[in-house]
């Protein structure tokens, strides 16, 4: 096979990652199911006061329990091909490595990030966020759990294999998480406030263009830094 | 000139040995902890008695004589741990390792102290003990990322992959340490400005600012020291099996450390 026909693959590299995670949805639904949870929590817990609850105190409830539910399903992300010695083969394949780990990076935002996203009117329902500020919202939250899942597979690669991992992740990715929910809030705050969101917009572009960039080739310098020694 | 310059580099070289580099803290760790304590107790009795008052804030202000240190170190052991990391990836540096693990811990402590004596500065200064600004939000994520990196160092058994590991995980949070110093600058904050720059002359008389440069040098003197102190138990650890550990340990008179003044207890 030439070099260049390794290429024609991706599409089925791809689908096949996908067919696997239809295949262990329940496991992927833990994310999704866990952010209805943590917001259903806030809304009973309030009780009543739900209505008076601010437009931007809801939405950072809404913004938190998205960077909660992250966190969750990024330990099983390279758990799986570490353990099967797929993340090793990866070292030798002609595709370039930051490219399957884009795949990898696509494949979770897919599985995690759009059904966070397509639930999240439902929780602005429970929440009573206006539903003027809802589009912006959806809008950060597209572009802000892009930024999460690509931060967040940087994680994964840094502490696949280790036990303890889950916890471990959520307490180096939060540091790292803060600044996109940071630039997520900032964009919702100046909306609120009736400024011009265009800056922090702006910001956001920015970051997003940057992790996504950057974070596979930094994510195949990390495989190959550390599965050597491994 | 040339070659007297290949000698330096060659002796700095041969300090980055594991032998000679425990050699060197064994030397230099009662001297800099004894100068640390002259220096820390000279500023604070400076900083408390002799400094003169401010005319704004009055004797509160004095708690900056631990404060700036504190947040001053915090930000430059970050970046010392940075450095160390880039040579342990780039250049298999063992000695750069064992600098970066030891010195996390102390530089967590010292963000600690930073956020806390700013909490107490910020109470009658502005009327509250905490306030979202960009510069103490960056410094506690700053204590965050300390955090993170002592947990992944603690989860990681082997230590060459742990070098690694946390080494690409302090390069990827050095982000932050411009974040914190600039913060001040780039955003509209509570927190005043630098008062000690490279370029200016600094906004502090100098009664006011020799205590603090002193105190700045004892805290520096102890980081050295703490860091001399646990390289020399983690270079033992490390290389056990090396011949010059076996010797060290068989030798008597050579296992007693020295005291701080100097003379040999055997």
């Amino acid at each position: 096979m030439r070099q260049k026909d390794a290429y024609f693959s991706i599409p089925s590299l791809f689908s096949l990652e996908l067919k696997r995670a239809f295949h262990h949805r329940v496991d992927w639904s833990v994310s999704w199911l866990f952010f209805v949870l943590v917001v259903s929590i806030f809304a009973i817990a309030l009780g009543g006061q739900v209505r008076q609850l601010a437009p931007l105190h809801a939405v950072g409830i809404i913004w938190v329990a998205v960077t909660l539910s992250t966190l969750l399903s990024l330990e099983k992300l390279f758990r799986a091909d570490f353990k099967q010695g797929v993340l090793e083969q990866y070292l030798f394949s002609p595709i370039p490595l930051s490219l399957l780990i884009l795949i990898k990076i696509l494949l979770h935002w897919l599985a995690t990030g759009l059904p966070l996203l397509l639930i999240t009117p439902l929780m602005a329902l429970f929440l009573n966020i206006p539903l003027s500020l809802l589009p912006l919202l959806l809008l950060t939250l597209a572009v802000g759990t892009q930024i999460l899942s690509a931060l967040g597979s940087l994680g994964a690669l840094l502490t696949v294999g280790l036990p303890r991992a889950g916890i471990l992740l959520s307490v180096l990715l939060l540091p790292l998480y803060l600044p996109t929910l940071l630039l997520a809030m900032s964009v919702l705050a100046s909306q609120v406030e009736g400024h011009s969101t265009l800056g922090s917009l702006s910001w956001l572009w920015v970051l997003w263009i940057f992790t996504q960039l950057f974070a596979p080739c930094l994510g195949a310098g990390i495989v190959k830094v550390c599965l050597r020694n491994a | 000139m040339h070659s007297m310059l290949k000698s330096l580099v060659r002796r700095l070289v041969s300090w980055g040995a594991p032998k000679h580099f425990y050699q060197l803290a064994t030397k230099l760790y009662p001297w800099t902890l004894s100068l640390s304590f002259i220096f820390l107790s000279l500023g604070t009795y400076a900083g408390l008695y002799i400094a003169p008052p401010d005319y704004q804030q009055g004797d509160a202000f004095r708690i900056l004589y631990v404060h700036v240190p504190s947040a001053f170190l915090s930000l430059g052991i970050y970046t010392i741990i940075a450095i160390c990391s880039f040579l342990f990836l780039v250049w298999k540096v063992k000695i750069a390792d064992i600098i970066a693990s030891c010195s996390a811990a102390v530089g967590a402590t010292f963000t600690l102290l930073a956020l806390a004596t700013g909490a107490i500065w910020g109470k009658p200064m502005w009327g509250a003990w905490w306030v979202w600004d960009a510069r103490l939000t960056s410094e506690l994520i700053l204590f965050f990322l300390y955090l993170g990196y002592l947990c992944l160092r603690s989860a990681v058994s082997t230590p060459r992959l742990s070098g690694k590991v946390c080494g690409i995980f302090a390069l990827m949070g050095l982000i932050d340490i411009p974040i914190v110093h600039f913060s001040v600058k780039w955003w509209n904050t509570l927190h005043q400005g630098p008062t000690i720059s490279r370029w200016a002359k600094p906004a502090m008389p100098w009664p006011m600012l020799w205590p603090l440069l002193t105190m700045l040098v004892g805290f520096g003197l102890f980081y050295l020291s703490v860091l001399f102190m646990r390289s020399r138990s983690e270079l033992i650890r490390r290389e056990r099996q090396a011949q010059w550990v076996g010797q060290l340990l068989r030798k008597p008179s050579s296992c007693s450390m020295p005291n701080t003044f100097g003379a040999v207890i055997s």
